[in-house]
């Protein structure tokens, strides 16, 4: 696709030679064909479709389901192809012999290192990221070729072990889908722009079974605004994305877990302690990522195709000791749930994991790091309650809800999408008898990530690679200025519609500015020039300001609106008038442009990163 | 991604290794009404959904087969006593379909089977969670509540397993199920508990001989003899060739001191069943009872009499037997021991238990009767439980309790 525009014209698709006897034939280009076909579709169309024109609105919605759909079908192919890719690489038994564990991860890693460099460039790092470019930077443009390259790339790096997760790719490929489909339907740039959210968050439901948690991280993470319109048409995706998922792979959650009806409240302490925990190893995770990655990039080149492999081979040699930290680990996070492990097995898994996702993503292995996040909060999670079971045994819930809750404050931590986190728990467990302790947790966790850890793991990343994205957790969090942030009291008399030019004139002698506000009643305002006051005096002064002023109403803002809506209206107005909500004959106060500038000044909005 | 040329159209960056800008500038093929591309765009949805769906479904066939080989290799192991080697099987089982109650159910045996019952019970909650009323997730339960000594949780679960679904279950098992809580309800001492279960049950019980017989005998380990002696004879009603029944019933009867019908019924057991030893010893017992009671009004005065002098001189030379096992020397001038004392008693009173003697005191024969109870009781206690005629002499003791006071 990205070569259909080739610099190089094809040649004249057929040429017959009417020269007596010469019987010369050329073959037809493709292009030539392409066009033959388009042109019979065209006509073919007309006669189908007829009157039947879609605007940009409507369609704007049924693509948001027609994402959804495909997305759902290629993710669910995606699954598939990883599992096949496990199971001829590994066997059938969750203890695969040695030779294999050491082989088959080192010999993938070595073609998707080729594959990488030589052909699917695009496919190296966040899928996150590269969305959330796509939108920012590229208008929505996310190339065929990275659909491709993920899917196929990151199938073979989860089917052959890598300890990467598939929701970041299933996510790149749902907006790449999106991309694609708008640029072959001629939407607008902006609709092209807003539909890679939309197929991003169908990726991700449909790879998380969770349509409300990935919409809530598109927009949490992705989109940074709630905006109404983007919102319905992400939601429409995200559901159709899982339906096509619940359809094919059923509808039994990912991770099931044991039953809880109440927790008790002694238990909110533990929780708070593997909030605790959880922080500071989403915070060690985040680190050594930020230590490590740059380092590995600015290796020479050739060493390239060898991380994959290497990284491969320590994941191997890990999983000859615990073979579950191999791929996403969906299942071992269920066992985890079930007792299945002692807490210290627990905690060597979480730390094992790290240190294999950690190998496996610096070293530019394709893939996601949700699966990984999860994995690490469930051990870390169980771990927690283990010992808590050991320690008070009458005061402690099952392990398997602390290696729930785990999930979540390690997704608070360490991404730093806390909204998403308490979501994403909730509708993977629905459970919501665990809603405090989590959100307790999940707080707690997500609070000392940011106090040891500024920068948020997405925005690292993106930074690493010289790409300067929009900061969804700054953006989240810069203070947002109002009208009563910037506006003053009136230092002139306030004039009524009412009065005469020469009252007015008596009045605003008083003071030496040069505008004066005009009240002519019913909520409608005018600005009043002393010029224009003195000139009318000389000729009728005992007209009223109303005949004077009614030609020009001066538009009015609220104190609680937002400053850039005064912006917007005073154009090269020297004031406008802040009027009560209850009202509209009443000033609050005036807000000039010197005042707008001089609130955004003091609010520092003036630096890139405050 | 990042581009290196600008378009002139929409003045966006080109992407690196592209020729036009993707945006303004679709391939021309494509370059048809936007409704005509989407018409066929959902032709090629359906398609890719077509594709989607084979792929699934053949996967899916390979995972339960793997998943199937696994769960059959596991149950070779339970069956083997490896319950270990069992529970990896049923966790690779478990890994290919995830979705198999009966994988999951079978893990949980065998890891009750290995002793990791946590484990175990978290598969069982949630398992039970998704369907309450299964009766093997039940019955496992209630078997892990039984470690746990939680009595109200076994008698939950229990119940929940007696009324739940069961894949392959006839009212045999349903009755095995009850007739294990009625055990379990017996040993933890709690017969009314037991008893109730029981009327539960009787009212249940379908006209089948053999399940009333094995309702009978349940009412006739909780001790409720009424109960089980009416039950079986709807047992036998229904079936008159049931030997347990018959068995059954004279036990009951005999245990109500019915020995008259005690004796009709285990007649009948022992015609059908000649290797049916509990029932000939009982039958023996009983017609002693019968052949032996000095005091059953039914037969002559002259016969009681006998009887009563039999019953004393078979006490008494029961007690020798016993004073001679035990190496006491009976004819002592001070008696010291029980028994000493009671043969010194009894020699008094031999001399007085002729039939002539009974016929100036008629007291006599009650005083006798007495005193032949008291050493067939010491004998008991003595030297273990007695023969038949003194099993009967003791079973007549307790019918008339009466005696002497």
């Amino acid at each position: 696709m990205e070569n259909s525009g080739n610099p190089n014209p094809a040649p004249p698709s057929e040429v017959i030679s009417h020269q007596p006897g010469v019987a010369q034939r050329t073959r037809p280009s493709l292009e030539q064909l392409g066009g033959q076909a388009a042109d019979y579709l065209r006509r073919l169309g007309n006669g189908i479709v007829g009157g039947l024109t879609l605007r940009e609105g409507p369609l704007f919605l049924l693509l948001s389901v027609i994402i959804g759909l495909t997305s759902g079908f290629l993710v669910v192919c995606f699954h598939e192809s990883i599992q096949w890719i496990h199971l001829v690489m590994f066997g059938s038994s969750l203890r695969p012999p040695i030779w294999r564990l050491l082989l088959f991860p080192t010999v993938s890693g070595l073609a998707i290192a080729a594959a990488v460099i030589l052909v699917f460039n695009e496919v190296r790092g966040s899928g996150v990221n590269q969305t959330k470019a796509a939108v920012y930077i590229y208008d929505g443009y996310i190339s065929f070729r990275t659909v491709v390259g993920k899917f196929l790339l990151c199938a073979l790096a989860l089917g052959s072990g890598q300890s990467l997760g598939p929701e970041d790719p299933s996510l790149q490929i749902g907006a790449g889908v999106a991309s694609v489909l708008g640029r072959y339907l001629h939407l607008s740039r902006e609709k092209i722009r807003m539909l890679a959210p939309v197929g991003a968050a169908a990726g991700l439901a449909a790879a998380f079974n969770a349509p409300i948690s990935a919409s809530i991280f598109v927009l949490e993470e992705v989109v940074g605004q709630w905006n109404a319109g983007v919102l319905g048409a992400i939601l429409l995706g995200a559901v159709s994305g899982a339906v096509v998922l619940r359809t094919f792979l059923g509808s039994e959650p990912f991770f099931r877990f044991p039953v809880v009806y109440s927790v008790h409240p002694v238990e909110f302490l533990a929780y708070g302690v593997l909030g605790v925990v959880g922080g500071f190893a989403g915070v060690i995770f985040i680190r050594l990522i930020e230590f490590l990655r740059p380092r590995l990039k600015a290796l020479p080149k050739r060493t390239q195709y060898f991380q994959p492999a290497v990284a491969g081979l320590m994941v191997g040699v890990i999983a000859l000791g615990f073979p579950q930290v191999m791929g996403a680990g969906y299942y071992f996070i269920d066992q985890a749930t079930h007792n299945q492990y002692v807490w210290k097995t627990l905690a060597f898994l979480a730390l094992f994991k790290i240190v294999a996702t950690l190998v496996s993503y610096v070293s530019g292995t394709p893939g996601g790091m949700f699966a990984p996040a999860l994995f690490i909060g469930a051990m870390l999670g169980g771990a927690v309650g283990g010992i808590e079971h050991w320690l008070f045994p009458a005061h402690t819930g099952p392990v398997g809800i602390y290696a729930l809750v785990g999930m979540g404050t390690m997704f608070a931590a360490f991404l730093r999408v806390p909204l998403t986190s308490v979501f994403m728990v909730l509708e993977l467990s629905g459970n919501y008898a665990i809603i405090l302790p989590l959100i307790v947790a999940n707080t707690l966790a997500y609070l000392i990530s940011r106090k040891y850890h500024s920068v948020p793991l997405f925005d690292l990343l993106s930074r690493q690679d010289g790409i300067e994205l929009p900061s969804i957790e700054e953006q989240r969090e810069e203070p947002e200025l109002r009208v009563e942030d910037a506006m003053r009291r009136p230092d002139f008399p306030v004039l009524t519609g009412g009065e005469t030019v020469r009252e007015a004139l008596q009045d605003v002698m008083q003071t030496d500015r040069p505008h004066f506000l005009v009240n002519l009643g019913n909520g409608v305002w005018a600005l009043a020039d002393r010029n224009k006051l003195q000139e009318q005096a000389a000729t009728n002064g005992e007209l009223a300001l109303k005949a004077v002023f009614r030609e020009v109403p001066l538009p009015w803002v609220h104190p609680d609106q937002r400053l850039d809506a005064a912006l917007r209206l005073i154009g090269n107005r020297p004031l406008l008038p802040v009027l009560s909500r209850s009202n509209l004959n009443r000033i609050e106060g005036i807000v000039s442009l010197d005042d707008i500038l001089k609130a955004y000044g003091e609010s520092g909005h003036g630096s890139n990163r405050s | 991604m990042l581009g290196d040329r600008v378009c002139s159209k929409c003045g966006q960056l080109i992407p690196r290794g592209t020729a036009e800008c993707p945006i303004c500038s679709p391939p021309r093929a494509f370059q048809v009404r936007r409704e005509i591309m989407l018409l066929v765009y959902l032709g090629l949805l359906i398609v890719l959904g077509t594709i989607t769906g084979f792929a699934v479904k053949a996967f899916n066939r390979v995972d339960k087969r793997i998943g199937w080989s696994w769960y059959t290799q596991g149950e070779a192991s339970l069956q083997r006593g490896d319950a270990a080697a069992a529970v990896l099987d049923y966790r690779n089982a478990l890994y290919h379909d995830r979705s198999n109650p009966s994988y999951e159910l079978q893990l949980a045996h065998a890891l009750v089977a290995s002793g990791h019952f946590d484990e175990a019970r978290t598969y069982l909650t949630r398992l039970w969670a998704t369907d309450p009323a299964n009766g093997p997730v039940n019955l496992e339960l209630a078997q892990l509540e039984m470690r746990s000594k939680n009595v109200p949780g076994v008698i939950n679960y229990y119940h929940a397993a007696i009324d739940g679904v069961w894949p392959h279950m006839v009212a045999q098992g349903r009755l095995q199920l009850r007739e294990r809580l009625c055990n379990y309800l017996i040993a933890q001492g709690l017969r009314p508990e037991a008893l109730a279960e029981l009327m539960a049950l009787a009212a249940q019980t379908p006209n089948d001989a053999q399940i009333q017989a094995q309702v009978a005998g349940l009412f006739s380990r909780v001790g409720d003899y009424d109960s089980a002696l009416k039950q079986y004879q709807e047992s036998l009603r229904l079936n008159s060739r049931l030997a347990s029944a018959w068995a059954g019933a004279g036990k009951a009867a005999f245990e109500l001191g019915d020995y008259e019908a005690a004796r009709h019924y285990l007649n009948r057991a022992v015609a059908r069943n000649p290797h049916d030893r509990e029932s000939a010893k009982l039958l023996e017992v009983a017609s002693d009872v019968i052949g032996l009671d000095p005091f059953d009004r039914r037969v002559p005065f002259q016969t009681r009499r006998k009887r009563a002098i039999f019953d004393f001189n078979h006490a008494v030379s029961g007690l020798v037997d016993c004073a001679k096992t035990k190496g006491q020397q009976l004819g002592a001038p001070a008696p010291q021991t029980d028994l000493q004392t009671a043969y010194a008693q009894a020699v008094k009173m031999k001399r007085q238990m002729r039939l002539s003697a009974f016929r100036r005191n008629p007291d006599l024969m009650e005083g006798g009767m007495k005193l032949a109870f008291q050493i067939e009781q010491l004998t008991a206690k003595e030297c273990g439980p007695p023969q038949a005629i003194g099993q009967a002499l003791l079973l007549i003791a307790n019918q008339n309790k009466g005696i002497g006071q």
